[in-house]
């Protein structure tokens, strides 16, 4: 694993604007950049990203179907008790899912560390899937790159896909696609989606999350009062259930993407959850729910952070039992948990965290996000990667 | 049972033409489910030069239709979307169906079926009020479908009014398997492009007055017709966005991607 430098291409940001990227620089700050590239080694991407991957997803389905049995375990996630039929019958119906992206703390050897699961509203997904997918393709054929790099990049291939098997499982032609007004990143990330779906035949109407409304015959609607019936969301599970129409929920009988039970996996509860059940997991940092870590957090350094949270809002360090606050920010009043602190590798200046995607359980290809702090904020660029 | 691509001038038992209009005169896209395009062509594209030399295996997709993936200067879905269903509905089997005015009309035709009439009404003035236009008030309602025509109706959800329905819409009725009926409309009002005739639910258009009782009809004509839903409010997702973006700092407004 290494950070190489390389030119931009000349045109790349009439490229960008060519096919709709249009949050390559955000809040002043460039967020793409192909000024540096990561290159793998097959081996490391096989076994020490893709395979730990695929398990790791597997342990936390695991984890799903703990919670969904167990009432204080759904109470432990924070999850509230009128939606708890909502997320046990969509486990228990199979309700399937589209995507998700597991952070990992990885340096080229030794074993990826899980950080989280964004299993409910990744993002960085089109210039994942296919941003830097054409990234590389050009860089190839001019020349920059050997002929035989690759990529550990299938997204958009098993996206179209999952979203045939999806059709197909809930003999639909048509569905909604929601995100919230007012954010380039979410719109972007919504249409790419939306053009993945066409690409599989499905009709993507698309509805902003504001604008969905209830109807008398109790189904939510779009502005054009046509119904809702099945709806991919790039908006929180946790958010949805706590709102005004999440009462609706039950009655408005949607096939949600994500479906509800991710709401239990896009939980940090999730993180402690793991460590009891896989205690010493070689991809697994030890973790607690925060009441239960007075022992172990009396010596080295944790992370806690909310259960629900955004942004790496409300997070804190605990040094030998002592906590420094990091971030401040609205989250935590559902509780917190402990992570045992991972340093993230440096390449040059740059902290570097590894998304790996995955579509439905399948490893799909990973992500590079860079940044100048040694915890991964918001702000953090999206650097390419390749394989030689 | 009927020739599925010339069915356009075939008679009628009433001797009529019998061209049934469903591709002429339905105002809204009735239809549009028929389109069932699985976007398999893809996959049958040849790979792009860039591709040519056969790699054994990648990690990475392996072709990605770069034209569609253009946001600017890239036309054509929906003209090319309509067309494809306008032809495919053209080409649906058609069948046998009857329109009615009252029960009675119905037993004449079936005297050993009286039941059944009953049962045909019944489904399908339920089904008026599941799926029958609805107005805010009557003075719209009577403006689409002429004076008289509209009953105002109160459900938890609100108060409306909608046409009476006017006719119901029966095709094998004595099929052991499965009848259909539907509630069918005209407007007496001389505002109405469909003063008259025969109107569904969803606004499909039978050509001919409403002195024509028989007609050869698609079978999507036949399925049940979306319910109606009236919108009572919006904004109730949505509120924690504007909740927890109000607390300030450096970082980044807007997106709840992870």
């Amino acid at each position: 694993m290494f950070r190489m430098p390389c030119q931009p291409r000349p045109n790349w940001q009439q490229l960008a604007s060519e096919f709709g990227f249009h949050f390559h620089t955000m809040y002043g700050q460039p967020y793409w950049d192909e000024s540096a590239y990561y290159q793998f080694s097959l081996a490391q991407i096989e076994n020490d990203i893709e395979a730990p991957t695929a398990e790791l997803h597997q342990m936390c389905l695991a984890v799903v179907e703990e919670v969904v049995n167990s009432e204080s375990l759904l109470r432990r996630f924070a999850i509230p008790e009128q939606h708890w039929d909502l997320a046990q019958s969509s486990w228990f119906n199979a309700d399937p899912s589209l995507y998700s992206r597991l952070d990992l703390v990885y340096n080229g050897s030794g074993p990826a560390k899980l950080l989280e699961n964004n299993a409910d509203t990744p993002t960085s997904l089109y210039e994942s899937g296919f941003w830097q997918w054409l990234w590389l393709e050009q860089n190839v054929d001019n020349g920059k790159l050997a002929r035989h790099s690759d990529q550990f990049n299938s997204l958009q291939e098993k996206l179209v896909h999952r979203f045939r098997e999806i059709a197909k499982h809930y003999n639909i032609q048509q569905l909604h696609m929601a995100c919230c007004k007012d954010t380039d990143e979410d719109r972007g990330t919504v249409q790419y989606l939306q053009d993945c779906a066409a690409e599989a035949g499905l009709l993507a109407d698309f509805v902003f999350i504001e604008d969905i409304g209830i109807a008398d015959t109790g189904v939510f609607t779009d502005l054009n009062d046509n119904p809702i019936t099945d709806c991919f969301k790039l908006y929180p599970w946790e958010f949805m259930l706590r709102e005004e129409f999440g009462d609706a929920l039950a009655s408005a009988e949607v096939n949600w993407l994500e479906p509800a039970w991710k709401s239990v996996l896009s939980n940090k509860a999730l993180l402690p959850m793991l460590w009891k059940m896989f205690e010493g997991h070689p991809n697994l940092l030890p973790s607690y729910f925060s009441d239960e870590a007075d022992k172990a957090v009396a010596s080295g350094k944790w992370i806690k952070k909310p259960l629900y949270s955004r942004e790496g809002a409300n997070v804190s360090i605990l040094q030998d039992g002592k906590e420094d606050e990091l971030s401040n920010g609205p989250y935590g009043e559902e509780g917190f948990i402990v992570q045992a602190f991972e340093p993230l590798p440096t390449f040059g200046d740059n902290y570097t965290l590894i998304g790996s995607w995955l579509v439905d359980d399948m490893p799909a290809g990973i992500s590079v996000r860079e940044d100048t702090s040694a915890i991964t904020q918001d702000l953090s660029r999206y650097v390419p990667h390749i394989i030689l | 049972m009927t020739d599925s691509t010339d069915n356009t001038n075939k008679q009628g038992p009433l001797g009529s033409s019998l061209s049934d209009s469903n591709c002429e005169s339905s105002y809204k896209t009735s239809c549009k489910n028929t389109s069932t395009s699985d976007g398999s062509w893809m996959s049958t594209q040849a790979l792009p030069e860039t591709n040519a030399e056969p790699e054994a295996k990648t990690k990475r997709s392996k072709y990605i239709n770069l034209s569609r993936m253009r946001k600017t200067f890239s036309v054509k879905p929906l003209a090319l979307g309509v067309a494809s269903v306008m032809l495919s509905a053209c080409g649906a089997e058609r069948e046998e169906a009857k329109i009615y005015t009252s029960i009675d009309d119905c037993k004449l035709d079936y005297p050993d079926a009286l039941e059944k009439c009953e049962a045909a009404y019944k489904t399908a003035a339920d089904e008026a009020l599941r799926t029958s236009p609805r107005f805010n008030s009557e003075y719209d309602c009577e403006y689409e479908f002429g004076p008289n025509q509209c009953r105002n109706v109160n459900t938890s959800g609100g108060s409306f009014f909608m046409p009476f329905m006017a006719g119901y819409m029966v095709s094998s009725l004595l099929s052991p398997n499965r009848y259909y009926s539907q509630p069918l409309y005209t407007s007496s009002s001389y505002n109405s492009p469909f003063r008259s005739r025969w109107i569904t639910a969803d606004g499909h258009v039978f050509d001919g007055d409403i002195r024509k009782r028989n007609y050869r009809v698609s079978k999507d004509q036949l399925k049940p017709k979306p319910t109606v839903n009236r919108t009572m409010k919006r904004g109730g997702f949505g509120s924690s966005v504007r909740a927890k973006s109000s607390w300030g700092s450096s970082s980044r407004k807007g997106g709840w991607g992870g």
